[in-house]
């Protein structure tokens, strides 16, 4: 009413007090956040790592594994960009009056949107406050060209800088100098032991159901731990939340099939992902027919699988739940059946033997959003890691007899896991990131267990020896924050705290991390780290080929966890946009590193393994330069590392250091794709190393001829080395060409891949050994593994 | 656990099989490792039943394809726990011996052996006190589906001392050829070693199943009567199981040669230095050649060669079939 007596002048000049006084107050005015999940607009996926930032104040964040961020704005105009690589990025100019849900679907057609949507930028490396780091783009993973035509994600991570592999043709991973046992390779969250096939040629990961893989290989965040040397987080897609699709492949060695669509339309969505080898199958007909020319039923083979099944559920914008489980096998066995006749009498004697490896992990995942800062993922995981020997041994006399025999032995090794966790995203501001979590694992741990059973007539055995279960308790606790101080200065500061109880036994460690990045101008940054970290498991391992006869061991009072400390400096470059360079130097110190003493192995009555061992301590450092492109059509990377890597034991030669078996001087990697159009596209991959050490004797001497052993074979000599891994093998170097045929169908597209392992066949030294020729000259010989190899595989997506 | 050996064994070699079908070659690489310069080699075992014999030949490099070669113009001087000295003189092949002097139970011996153009080498050892078989008891057994012969062998182990055993079988056999008309001819006696198995906890290492013996420590049985078990395959010692009740048709010679036949068992006493060069040395012939193995160290006790000088006591038992 009052309003109403003033003349119009009063009025006009009272509205424009109230809106001045507004338009001031809002530059004191609240903050609200913007919540929301970033996802692909084709499938659902969410992505991770995604970047969100108000485009005048720089301010950002990004999503988490789950797609969710959370960014805290003033009140008013502001604009949002989101980028993630591979993707158009979008801007939304948005007047922020409240707390509001932005949820956003990148790559799809432009739709009529409530916010205006702009133009678009690209990603950049320097402005991560983690070095060290490199994400795995999956469509390299599926271009580049494979071994024997099978895509796969550990051998991809081979050919990034700092990362070796063990030998022609194995998967494992040896990160700036660390052992294959220091990777902490998690699927969907969940630690993975055995991560390979086929004695190390492939790995378990089928990377058609894969959203994103990560390696880490140094100053690793503080909710990361339990390993030493390297983090390779691998998540799968959660499966097409709006449309039923698949895809697959047959090749050589396997096939597979990946199968993923909605249960309930954008609510819940599953995805299946198989993969089996068939040389087993193919070759049984051959090896049944070789056997019974010689009058026995023979059947042998090898056969191995993966299998991922998830399914997810969204009950509202804030809360989701997860499964998912991975189940692996491996398995080689022969069988042979032989009648022969005994005084008339027919007797059958039948033999068996197995040999199994395998994984099973499954996870539950429920994802709770509190308020509009906190991210709350808890996790329920049972893990389990199996290997089996065994052998049956039966003979059955017509009509029964009484030296009728059954006598089977096996031989039992495994890590039983059950964990639970909570981990918390909490972004407060858009200067903190702050994570935290707690979590713990039971552990069961059957380093070997031979049970022994006979049956006949005399005696029934049934023994079971070698040595006991083990079981421990590890827990964990962390924070860290990522905190931005001013404009170019970006620090993250956590702590991780493990804890691990076996037998009673103690062991704790409280794990400082720290890494920063400073810009030195627009496009170059300055990177620094200091990571700690522990193990409280070790590999015992007597081969460089992973053969399952290595033993998971936990920690003891005998063999102590692994420490690691880990300094780490860098640049990083965005060159013109399109190159990410980074050039970085680290140096790292492990103790408590177990070796087999000299001359022991895995197969002996004595049951423990604690005797058998020696424990010592490694270095490493070196430089490492990386240049990768991640978009256009040509894309890849070239990866170039300098480093050195030392071990040393007191009771291994004579207690002096010797280089690192994988002590790799020189390694570079060239990873290129090139698409020429949608038909077409190419891969090619070289490698170059400086070879791995190996020790080779030096001189050579009669062994005692009055040993009894000497006296009957009197040319008997013995070599002796003068100290351990002081020679080095020829260097090796492969190219590896593949060339992928894609045609759209009505039903989806196909594809024909055709590969060239090692192209130019070059004969890369496995291993080195003396021995006499025929003419009685004596060499050093060089056994090669693979010459050139060519592959075919057919794949389909629909 | 042999057994699982031999299974072991089967399934490794399967596996290795497998890795290495069709695919795999071999070349010849030039290598450049230093030479070093050749070491005397001394090799010894002494006994207090035999006259002193020495071995000395020469390292040579690894690649040199020439036999390695014996020392025979090398001077091999012994001395005496109270300071007395004796030479060796060379007698054929590398072989020094003497003819008169013997190793004696409990005397500590050092050796230092000199020869032009070479560094001299010196080692030091001593025979161990002898452990005496109490006795042997055979039983027949069934193993993996064969038929066996079982030695249960008795002796009591020191519980003051650190020991160390060999066990040796042998087979000395007196045989006599027949001739075309089935005439019994000339007789002739040769011994031959004889390879066992054996499940027993005493043998820890996988090399055991090498040819160059069979050594262990007392670690699990320091200071008891123990039995050791080891088991032969009855065609060593001519096919026939003796003192077996079960057996419904005992053969005497089935394998249609006419000989008798003792089984010598031997256990040794042996001294530290002496175990660590049977074992490191078997541990070396079973890797020799596996590239999955980790390199082996022989041990020597010579100091600046090569070689073994070590001592040892035996006691022997023999059964007669």
């Amino acid at each position: 009413m009052l309003f109403l007596n003033l003349n119009d002048c009063q009025r006009m000049r009272l509205s424009l007090s109230f809106l001045l006084i507004m338009l001031v107050g809002s530059v004191f005015a609240q903050k609200h956040t913007v919540t929301g999940y970033i996802e692909d607009s084709k499938t659902g996926e969410k992505l991770f790592g995604a970047n969100v930032y108000e485009k005048q104040t720089l301010q950002g964040t990004t999503s988490n594994e789950y797609g969710f961020y959370s960014i805290t704005l003033p009140e008013g105009s502001v604009t949002v960009v989101v980028s993630f690589v591979g993707y158009s990025n979008l801007e939304f100019a948005i007047d922020l009056k409240g707390d509001t849900t932005l949820s956003v679907e990148l790559g799809g057609a432009v739709e009529l949107r409530e916010f205006e949507v702009v133009a678009s930028q690209t990603e950049k490396i320097h402005e991560e406050t983690q070095m060290s780091k490199i994400s795995i783009p999956i469509s390299e993973i599926e271009n580049l060209p494979a071994f024997l035509g099978e895509k796969d994600v550990l051998k991809t991570i081979q050919l990034l800088p700092g990362v070796q592999s063990g030998g022609e043709g194995s998967s494992g991973l040896y990160v700036r100098g660390g052992g294959p046992d220091q990777n902490l390779i998690l699927l969907d969250g969940v630690p993975v032991y055995n991560a390979s096939h086929l004695f190390g040629f492939f790995s378990v990961f089928n990377p058609d159901g894969i959203n994103s893989v990560e390696l880490i290989k140094g100053g690793f965040p503080a909710h990361y731990g339990g390993r030493l040397s390297s983090v390779v987080d691998i998540r799968m897609k959660e499966g097409n939340m709006k449309e039923f699709h698949g895809s697959g492949g047959i090749g050589v060695v396997s096939s597979r099939l990946t199968l993923e669509g909605p249960i309930v339309k954008d609510k819940s969505s599953f995805i299946v992902s198989g993969r089996r080898t068939y040389i087993d199958i193919l070759a049984q007909p051959i090896i049944r027919a070789a056997g019974s020319a010689q009058g026995v039923k023979t059947r042998a083979g090898y056969y191995f699988y993966d299998l991922n099944a998830k399914a997810n559920w969204k009950f509202s914008e804030n809360s989701r739940l997860f499964l998912s489980s991975y189940m692996g096998n491996d398995k080689a066995y022969f069988r042979i059946e032989e009648s022969y006749l005994n005084n008339d009498v027919e007797v059958t004697e039948k033999n068996d033997a197995d040999l199994v490896w395998g994984n099973i992990t499954t996870a539950l995942r429920w994802n709770q959003i509190v308020g509009k800062k906190l991210f709350a993922n808890t996790t329920l995981t049972y893990s389990r890691y199996r290997f089996l020997v065994g052998s049956e041994f039966e003979t059955e006399t017509e009509g029964g007899a009484s030296d009728d025999q059954k006598f089977r032995f096996a031989y039992n090794s495994g890590i039983f896991d059950w964990g639970g966790k909570v981990d918390f995203d909490y972004r407060p501001s858009p200067n903190h990131y702050i994570k935290f979590g707690v979590g713990n694992t039971y552990h069961t741990y059957v380093p070997g267990i031979t049970i022994f059973r006979e049956a006949s007539d005399n005696t029934d055995v049934d023994t079971t020896f070698g040595a006991t279960k083990i079981y421990s308790h590890e827990s964990v606790i962390y924070a860290e924050d990522d905190i931005k101080i001013g404009t170019r200065l970006k620090v993250n500061l956590g702590a991780h705290f493990s804890a691990f109880k076996v037998r009673d036994e103690w062991f704790t460690s409280l794990q400082p991390r720290v890494s920063g990045r400073y810009l030195l101008t627009e496009d170059w940054a300055l990177k620094g780290s200091y990571a700690t970290m522990q193990q409280y498991i070790h590999l015992l391992t007597n081969a460089t080929i992973g053969l399952p006869t290595d033993l998971w061991v936990p920690a003891t009072d005998k063999a102590p966890p692994q420490r690691s400390e880990q300094v780490a400096l860098g640049v990083a470059k965005t060159y013109r946009d399109k190159f990410e360079i980074s050039v970085e130097g680290y140096y790292k110190t492990m103790k408590n590193l177990i070796e087999y003493k000299e001359g022991a192995s895995f197969f002996s009555t004595q049951n423990d393994w604690e005797e058998k061992i020696e424990s010592g301590d490694g270095w490493s450092y070196g430089t490492e330069l990386f240049i990768q492109k991640k978009m256009g059509k040509t894309r890849g990377w070239i990866g170039y590392t300098l480093s050195w890597t030392e071990r040393q034991f007191d009771n291994i030669n004579f207690g002096e250091k010797f280089p690192y078996k994988f002590d790799r001087r020189h390694d570079l990697s060239i990873a290129v794709t090139h698409k020429f159009n949608d038909k077409i596209d190419i891969g090619v991959t070289w490698v170059y190393g400086t070879g791995n050490a190996v020790t080779l004797a030096q001189d050579r001497y009669l062994s005692n001829p009055f040993s009894t052993g000497g006296g009957e074979f009197f040319e008997n000599s013995v070599e002796n080395f003068d100290s351990r891994n002081d020679y080095r093998m020829a260097a090796f170097h492969r190219l590896d060409v593949g060339v992928n045929f894609r045609k759209e169908k009505r039903w989806g597209e196909r594809t024909w891949s055709l590969g060239l392992y090692n192209a130019y066949s070059r004969k890369n030294p496995f291993y080195l050994y003396f021995t006499t020729t025929n003419s009685g000259k004596r060499v050093l010989k060089q056994v090669s593994l693979f010459p050139i190899i060519p592959s075919v595989s057919y794949g389909f997506k629909f | 656990m042999d057994l699982s050996f031999k299974h072991m064994k089967r399934l490794n070699f399967l596996a290795i099989a497998l890795l290495l079908i069709g695919t795999s070659c071999e070349t010849i690489v030039e290598v450049d490792l230093p030479e070093n310069p050749p070491k005397l080699v001394v090799n010894s075992y002494f006994n207090s039943d035999s006259l002193w014999a020495v071995h000395v030949s020469k390292s040579q490099f690894v690649l040199d394809n020439a036999e390695l070669q014996r020392i025979e113009n090398a001077n091999v001087k012994v001395t005496k726990g109270d300071g007395t000295t004796f030479t060796l003189s060379h007698d054929e092949d590398g072989f020094y011996r003497s003819d008169s002097e013997r190793p004696v139970l409990g005397q500590t011996y050092d050796i230092e052996v000199t020869a032009p153009d070479f560094e001299s080498v010196s080692a030091t050892n001593v025979i161990p006190s002898p452990v005496i078989i109490e006795s042997v008891d055979t039983v027949s057994v069934r193993n993996d589906g064969e038929d066996q012969i079982e030695l249960r062998i008795k002796f009591t182990d020191n519980g003051a001392t650190k020991d160390y055993y060999e066990v040796n079988l042998f087979a000395k056999r007196e045989s006599f050829i027949s001739d075309s008309s089935g005439q019994a001819g000339d007789t002739f006696t040769f011994s031959e070693r004889i390879f066992f198995e054996s499940d027993d906890l005493v043998f820890t290492d996988q090399a055991f199943e090498s040819t160059s013996g069979s050594a262990f420590t007392d670690d699990i049985i320091n200071g008891k009567n123990y039995q050791l078990k080891l088991q032969i395959y009855p065609y060593f010692i001519g096919g026939g199981v003796p003192n077996d009740p079960g057996n419904p048709n005992p053969d005497p010679n089935p394998s249609g040669f006419n000989e008798e036949i003792d089984l010598i068992i031997e256990l040794r006493t042996v001294s530290e230095d002496y175990y660590k060069y049977s074992t490191s040395y078997a541990n070396f012939q079973w890797t020799n050649g596996d590239p999955f193995a980790q390199p082996v160290r022989v041990h020597s006790n010579i100091q600046n060669g090569f070689g073994i000088f070590a001592g040892y006591s035996n006691d022997r038992f023999v059964l007669s079939f």
